[in-house]
């Protein structure tokens, strides 16, 4: 081989194992997003029962809705790493908004000490969790980029990479939220 | 605790409270401290002119065209005459001057007392400390500078809580040594400015461990695309990432990097980004803040002079007045980054 065939493909291969890094990277940086989400998920649903054990205190005859709450967080807990996120968040953010707008019907409760506590809790842990969002959402698009831009496009199809979806507000959550529908909901 | 509306009122009360309460301070000082000329003036007027006879006196002896015990004789009473007259003035000279030194030392003091009377006249738990700073680790491990620095000089430590925030700022000056060698071959050393402004230092109102770095990008601003590549590429060598944000403005202002992307969203969210946009617009470009262990410092740079400015006695309303601007200027960031709100702090 001449040299200029050798300096030509050493300089191709560089290029190749360049790109190829680079998807790599950006494959592992949603992995690593994903992970942060999962944990802020599981934070918050491990802040279910003590909310939950608060609000029985004052608000008996909320069962139906602390029982779906209870069933959420199960639901989470059951979820693999690798199932739907989007899914197990938005269930759970329904409910927990739900009880937080319930509790503005028990004074008791809202001066609970206790509730007050978890509601600062679940209010950071929401914070982090639109954080982590927001983390995995530029992951993706950093990855979704290199898979259909030239010429990491052609890496991305030989490994089978694909486009992935960000996390997306459903339609449901768009809308305003319906206060007087949500307390007929729940009873009171 | 202090609350950021009732500073403002209070300042309305400035003018009134220096015509009462620090006015007849420093004409105390002053009158205390006077410095008598008279002494030197009469002592200058009996001796000077017996100096110019002694001067006199030793020139007509110079020119004695022949030499001799006359000669001598005139000179040397000339010597004595300006020798004695020289005693006699230099002490009182002396005198005067250390009047003047003791009276700069006496007026510099007040000048001292009288800014931390100010402080506390805004509220009582504020306290100002003239020859005081922050430890230099603080904004060492901030990185908050875009050089290192060879020296750094800082005063005005200024302390306090503002609603449910605690707070400390300082003036700072930082410098870089350059050295540079003449057409001689000596070796001149000079000193660069690398920061000068103010330091504000507060408790952040969310939880977070990790270290990020909110600087001025200048890069994007003219090399667009291209200055975001190189960015990408630094910061994989460096122990920070490099994080982007949704938000194209504050792109194009700042450069973010941290040690937790995460915790950088978590910080950095879309409305307090509109915050430290709105604070660049109003404090000018080139404001450097860092976020770590809770904690939020930011860097407002402004001009040397602003750092070197006396606090001049002799026109008390204005200083008076420039240091109230200053350090409600410092007190406005509590509001201006929302640091009371504390929803999203869980204890």
């Amino acid at each position: 081989m001449s040299i200029e065939a050798m300096v030509i493909f050493g300089v191709v291969a560089l290029a190749f194992g360049l790109m190829y890094n680079s998807l790599i990277s950006k494959k592992n940086e949603i992995e690593n997003a994903v992970g942060g989400v999962h944990s802020f998920l599981k934070k918050r649903a491990d802040l279910i029962p003590s909310l939950v054990a608060t609000v029985k205190q004052y608000a008996a005859h909320e069962t139906k809705l602390l029982t779906d709450l209870t069933a959420a967080r199960t639901a989470v807990q059951a979820q693999p790493k690798d199932g739907d996120l989007q899914q197990s968040d938005t269930m759970v953010s329904q409910m927990l908004g739900r009880v937080i707008a319930v509790a503005e019907a028990y004074p008791d409760l809202k001066a609970n000490q206790n509730f007050l506590s978890l509601q600062a809790s679940l209010n950071e842990i929401e914070g982090q969790l639109s954080a982590a969002r927001r983390t995995y959402n530029a992951a993706v698009v950093r990855y979704n980029t290199a898979v259909e831009s030239l010429p990491t496009n052609m890496i991305a199809s030989m490994l089978g990479y694909q486009r992935k979806s960000v996390f997306e507000v459903s339609s449901a959550e768009a809308q305003n939220p319906d206060v007087a529908k949500l307390f007929g909901q729940t009873g009171t | 605790m202090a609350e950021l509306a009732d500073i403002n009122a209070r300042i309305d009360g400035l003018g009134e409270y220096c015509k009462k309460a620090l006015a007849p301070q420093v004409a105390a000082v002053d009158l205390a401290h006077k410095v008598d000329s008279s002494v030197l003036k009469k002592t200058l007027l009996h001796f000077g002119p017996v100096a110019g006879v002694g001067w006199l006196l030793m020139q007509m002896g110079q020119a004695q065209a022949h030499p001799g015990m006359i000669k001598s004789a005139v000179i040397v009473v000339g010597l004595i005459a300006i020798t004695i007259s020289g005693i006699f003035i230099l002490k009182e000279l002396v005198k005067v001057l250390g009047q003047y030194s003791k009276r700069a030392a006496a007026m510099r003091k007040l000048a001292g007392e009288i800014k931390q009377l100010l402080v506390r006249f805004l509220d009582p738990s504020f306290t100002l400390e003239p020859y005081c700073a922050f430890p230099t680790k603080v904004y060492d491990s901030a990185g908050l500078f875009p050089s290192s620095y060879d020296r750094s000089n800082a005063q005005d430590r200024f302390v306090g809580t503002l609603g449910k925030t605690r707070f400390e700022a300082m003036k700072i000056a930082t410098y870089r040594k350059v050295e540079s060698k003449d057409s001689k071959g000596n070796t001149r050393t000079t000193y660069v400015p690398v920061f000068t402004g103010v330091l504000f230092q507060a408790e952040f109102n969310k939880n977070f461990a990790s270290h990020t770095t909110v600087r001025t990008d200048s890069s994007e601003k003219f090399l667009g695309g291209l200055a975001r590549t190189a960015q990408r590429l630094t910061s994989a060598l460096s122990k920070k990432t490099l994080v982007e944000l949704e938000n194209p403005i504050f792109e194009a202002a700042f450069q973010v990097h941290s040690t937790n992307a995460i915790e950088a969203r978590y910080i950095l969210t879309p409305s307090f980004m509109e915050r430290i946009l709105a604070l660049k617009q109003k404090r000018g470009a080139g404001i450097q803040i860092a976020f770590q262990n809770s904690t939020v410092i930011v860097g407002i740079p402004n001009s040397p002079e602003n750092y070197e400015r006396p606090f001049d006695l002799t026109n008390l309303d204005a200083s008076a007045e420039g240091l109230m601007t200053e350090l409600f200027e410092v007190l406005a960031l509590v509001d201006e980054l929302d640091l009371n709100n504390r929803l999203a702090k869980a204890s």
